[in-house]
């Protein structure tokens, strides 16, 4: 993409992949403003280098490792300044869209409360695993972490997701 | 519960799609300072990298800092002044006088094996081993 195709090309990357980032960067950061930056940083970087999404072999898991890589930034800053305490990171954030039925809209309110409870680590590789249907080969790749390790997260994490949901899952099954 | 299902269930629940007005201020902001952005390491962006890479422990780099002061001040404490700096040089320059001293007459000597006789080394006792030996036997009261 070069010059004023630029603006069409950053366009529909947005509108293909902007949600699967967002939800993700949400995720972790628990912090809307912080999601919006990070999202903002990660287009920037895109309109500057027009050119690496074109070489990368999947779009999704390229923008999400730009996202991640940025998040990891991001939490390096955080950490230096110590602007923000855990209870901000920690924040409710709306997740999960609404949902009509009350049950189904508890349980997301659940599921959301017991993702904030996960270790970052492991709530980075359930997302990737459940919302992005990523393989532990790619997020192994996008995490910087051994294969093994990747699906040892995973276990770990939906294991604390399924006690923890368990009384309100059986409900609505 | 089957944990296949619960896995299922979880990958159904949907992500909420970002705020519609993100998408014009994120690409707007992209799009117009392409070359001017935050990850560029331009005088104030390299300031702010710089401060917050020092910055996460204020506390360690003082210390460093202090550590390397209090060295440089010692260092130059311990530095001598140009009068002991003369001194040492003058008591060096007389060790290599009188190492060169030593090393003539050694030369002489060497040049001149006649003149070193056996006078000149006194016979050499070995030390007391012990006079019991040398002594007549003593009677035992």
């Amino acid at each position: 993409m070069r010059g004023m195709s630029n603006e069409t090309e950053l366009g529909r990357l947005y509108d293909v992949h902007a949600g699967a980032l967002a939800g993700y960067l949400l995720n972790l950061t628990r912090n809307e403003a912080d999601t919006h930056d990070l999202l903002q940083e990660v287009f920037w970087r895109l309109a500057r280098r027009p050119d690496v999404v074109a070489a990368a072999r999947d779009e999704r898991a390229f923008l999400l490792s730009m996202a991640h890589n940025a998040l990891v930034d991001y939490v390096r800053r955080r950490e230096a300044r110590q602007h923000r305490d855990a209870a901000q990171v920690n924040e409710s954030v709306a997740l999960f869209a609404p949902a009509q039925d009350p049950d189904e809209s508890a349980f997301r309110g659940e599921l959301e409360s017991a993702l904030a409870e996960l270790p970052v680590e492991q709530r980075a590789v359930v997302h990737l695993k459940l919302w992005e249907s990523l393989t532990f080969d790619a997020i192994a790749e996008m995490l910087h972490i051994p294969l093994n390790t990747a699906a040892s997260r995973y276990r770990y994490g939906l294991d604390k997701l399924r006690t923890r949901l368990r009384p309100l899952y059986d409900e609505i099954k | 519960m089957n944990p296949d299902d619960f896995e299922q269930h979880l990958r159904r629940q949907p992500l909420n799609a970002p705020p519609a007005h993100w998408r014009d201020e994120i690409l707007g902001a992209a799009l117009e300072f392409p070359a001017r952005g935050r990850g560029l390491t331009t005088g104030p962006s390299l300031v702010k990298s710089l401060r917050d890479w020092l910055w996460p422990r204020p506390l360690a780099w003082g210390a460093l800092g202090a550590a390397w002061i209090a060295i440089f001040a010692l260092n130059s404490a311990a530095a001598p002044n140009p009068a002991e700096l003369a001194q040492a040089r003058a008591g060096a320059r007389v060790a290599a006088g009188l190492a060169v001293l030593d090393m003539s007459q050694a030369l002489e000597l060497v040049a001149e094996p006649g003149a070193h006789t056996a006078a000149d080394n006194p016979r050499r006792v070995p030390p007391d081993q012990g006079c019991i030996a040398n002594q007549p036997p003593q009677d035992i009261v």
